[in-house]
């Protein structure tokens, strides 16, 4: 669990191991070292996608501008913008060939899993 | 007019608007589950307000890949009545039978108030029956009614036409202060480019009745009957 320099720990979050903070894309930093989670997850040994879906920058977006506010609130500045999404975990039972999986679930995020009107996404495969 | 009215798990103005159509315009009306692959010999459908599977993922997400939705997309191809009512509004557009979609309110509050709505286009099937210069006074209740459209999109519902309803004042202006969830350009309802296919997020079937103070929004139940009776012609 990382703290502020504040001294305050307001919301649960993971730092990125290879990332330094980054305020822009909170949701990013859900994509932790599995052997540093400390969340007591059962150990899983398939493939797993992970999907980071994000409000396009055009449409407006009041929740990350409300989470913003309060984190200013508590006096953290140097903030730019927030941006709450949504975050996917794909666990995969069969090791398919790594190529077919991508479009396979690029189509899924198009047609179902994201609103491309209204939100983008990253689409990220992990094999353990 | 035959009309089917949609039920999805998380449904819950099927009845309302069954009613309306049944038992104060006296038409012929039923309900079809959303599993159901065929509509039978319906002249129109109308996807009820709710909360189809809890607004999971997104409002309207998986519903739309229900199967009854294939029907309704060959019904709508083929020139057939579908109306969508706030949540039925958010299964439309997820299902690109309607342009734009609906996102979270501007407030991020719930909002239930009554609103009132100018008809902008009056020759589609779901607006013909509502007097000139009428303003519907109609309830809204959603937590996810802001109307989204790129500029370009905008642009071209614009300029075919496809703005049914805008939220106004009492004054008749598309203001701030009369959009209760920010969406743009005030617009609470659109249709395609054919004009057989609409969506508005406030509730017209609870405002058909003057027993519940408001009956305004019978006008766009009236205006599918009446283009039943005498079609008016669509764009092709």
């Amino acid at each position: 669990m990382a703290r502020f320099r504040s001294g305050i720990d307001p919301i649960p979050i993971r730092f990125v191991e290879k990332s330094e903070l980054l305020w822009k894309y909170p949701t990013i930093q859900l994509c932790f070292h599995p052997a540093r989670s400390g969340s007591g997850q059962a150990t899983y040994h398939g493939m797993k996608a992970r999907i980071i879906i994000t409000p396009k920058k055009a449409v407006f977006d009041p929740q990350g501008k409300t989470v913003q506010n309060t984190l200013e609130h508590f006096g953290h500045t140097g903030i730019e913008a927030v941006h709450v999404g949504k975050f996917l975990e794909v666990e995969l039972t069969d090791r398919e060939d790594l190529e077919a999986v991508e479009v396979r679930l690029h189509d899924a995020c198009r047609r179902f899993l994201t609103n491309p009107v209204i939100e983008d996404y990253t689409l990220e495969i992990i094999h353990s | 007019m035959k009309c089917a009215v949609l039920q999805f798990p998380g449904s819950n103005c099927d009845q309302d608007c069954l009613h309306v159509v049944k038992n104060v315009l006296g038409q012929s009306a039923g309900y079809v589950w959303h599993k159901q692959t065929s509509l039978g010999d319906a002249d129109a459908v109308i996807v009820p307000g709710g909360f189809s599977y809890g607004d999971y993922l997104r409002s309207g997400a998986i519903a739309k890949c229900s199967p009854i939705m294939s029907a309704v997309k060959e019904f709508a191809d083929r020139g057939g009545l579908v109306l969508g009512i706030c949540n039925g509004f958010q299964i439309l557009t997820e299902a690109g039978l309607l342009p734009g979609a609906l996102v979270r309110n501007r407030d991020l509050k719930f909002v239930c108030e009554h609103v009132l709505l100018q008809t902008v286009s009056r020759g589609t099937p779901f607006t013909c029956a509502i007097p000139e210069g009428q303003w519907m006074r109609v309830p809204v209740a959603h937590g996810d009614g802001c109307y989204y459209i790129d500029p370009a999109g905008l642009a071209d519902i614009e300029s075919h036409g496809q703005i049914l309803w805008r939220y106004v004042n009492s004054s008749g202006v598309a203001d701030e202060a009369s959009n209760p969830n920010g969406s743009i350009a005030n617009i609470a309802g659109v249709c395609n480019k054919r004009g057989n296919v609409a969506g508005l997020m406030p509730h017209p079937e609870r405002a058909s009745e003057c027993i519940l103070g408001e009956s305004s929004g019978l006008a766009v139940f009236q205006s599918m009957v009446q283009h039943c009776h005498a079609p008016i012609l669509l764009n092709p």
